[in-house]
């Protein structure tokens, strides 16, 4: 029962994980013989292994290009576009692809949060907080007024955290010397005091950036900058 | 101001065991299991050892050897020689003074 719960723990890390250990600890299981809380032991692994994988994921940076494409995309369409930006109709239209754009923005501030570490200060952790929170109850509204159901005030106070919590990460980030990804993220939050579409595009602009500065540079955690 | 020596991090304590059982020479994962239950009186389970030994590596403070069967040795690197040393240091001065106190504390 032991060895059957070890073994179906190890197939709870990740493949690249697997690759590179699982032979040695099948073969240290297999040495010493299974005991009670060794499931439960590499379930912890395997959980950490997922959280904190040695080589960053690509996947923040290609998501913050994403969507800082799409908000860019939306910026030069009205802006080239001789209709008022709020034509009829406008909110059904683009509230997909804003969906869309929060979705990969929640996963592009996550990436933020594995490059300060799991260091990171009380208040750098309160501005994650605010921004993940932001970003979540945004998507939340943006479904919301898709069914119809809401598009106001929560929706503004919703953006407006995520946006807030965002620029406070890319300071975070800028004083934990991840320059060019940090600036970035703090140059789209600001931009977004610039009255709409001229703000929308530094917005997209700031996040293409900074995806693709994530991809250059990549990195994990503050303590790891020391090498 | 002083030199920055890296930290341990997470699973900071298996690392600081696992690093002095590596003092004395390249061990693979069941002779560290071994040597830190022997050494400590806890047992380490699998994936602890393994959650702090792939954080070691990658923090370059160990390397890994060619594998002899299944089994891999790892080896104390420079760089994890430096940090096992200025950790143990730390300690070291931590239990004097705590001792310190307790000797004044008594009096």
């Amino acid at each position: 029962m032991s060895r059957r719960a070890a073994l179906a723990a190890l197939r709870l890390y990740p493949s690249r994980w697997r690759d590179r250990y699982e032979d040695e600890v099948r073969a240290l299981l297999e040495e010493r013989g299974p005991r009670k809380r060794d499931g439960l032991d590499l379930a912890r692994g395997a959980l950490d292994a997922w959280l904190h994988p040695p080589v960053p994921s690509r996947f923040p940076g290609i998501a913050a290009i994403a969507a800082g494409g799409i908000w860019t995309a939306w910026s030069v369409v009205i802006l080239s576009n001789p209709t008022r930006p709020d034509w009829p109709g406008y909110l059904q239209e683009m509230l997909p692809s804003a969906a869309a754009a929060v979705v990969l923005l929640t996963i592009a501030v996550s990436g933020a949060w594995l490059r300060l570490g799991d260091d990171a200060t009380r208040l750098e952790r309160l501005a994650i907080g605010v921004a993940l929170a932001g970003h979540v109850g945004w998507l939340v509204m943006l479904v919301a007024a898709f069914a119809g159901l809401e598009y106001g005030a929560p929706t503004a106070v919703a953006s407006t955290a995520a946006v807030i919590g965002s620029g406070l990460v890319g300071l975070a980030l800028v004083a934990t010397r991840d320059e060019r990804v940090g600036i970035l993220i703090a140059l789209a939050a600001v931009g977004l005091l610039v009255p709409f579409v001229l703000g929308w595009l530094i917005f997209g602009l700031g996040w293409m950036g900074a995806g693709v500065a994530m991809l250059q540079e990549p990195r994990i955690g503050r303590r790891l900058a020391a090498f | 101001m002083a030199p920055t020596v890296p930290e341990l991090g997470r699973f900071a304590e298996p690392a600081l065991l696992i690093l002095v059982s590596l003092s004395e020479g390249p061990k693979h994962g069941y002779a560290i299991m071994t040597d830190v239950e022997a050494a400590t009186g806890r047992p380490l389970g699998p994936g602890t050892l393994y959650a702090a030994l792939s954080r070691l590596e990658e923090r370059g403070f160990i390397e890994a050897l060619e594998p002899v069967e299944r089994r891999r040795p790892y080896r104390l690197t420079g760089l994890g020689s430096t940090v096992l040393t200025e950790q143990l240091r730390q300690l070291s001065e931590f239990a004097e003074l705590g001792l310190r106190r307790l000797g004044g504390a008594s009096r």
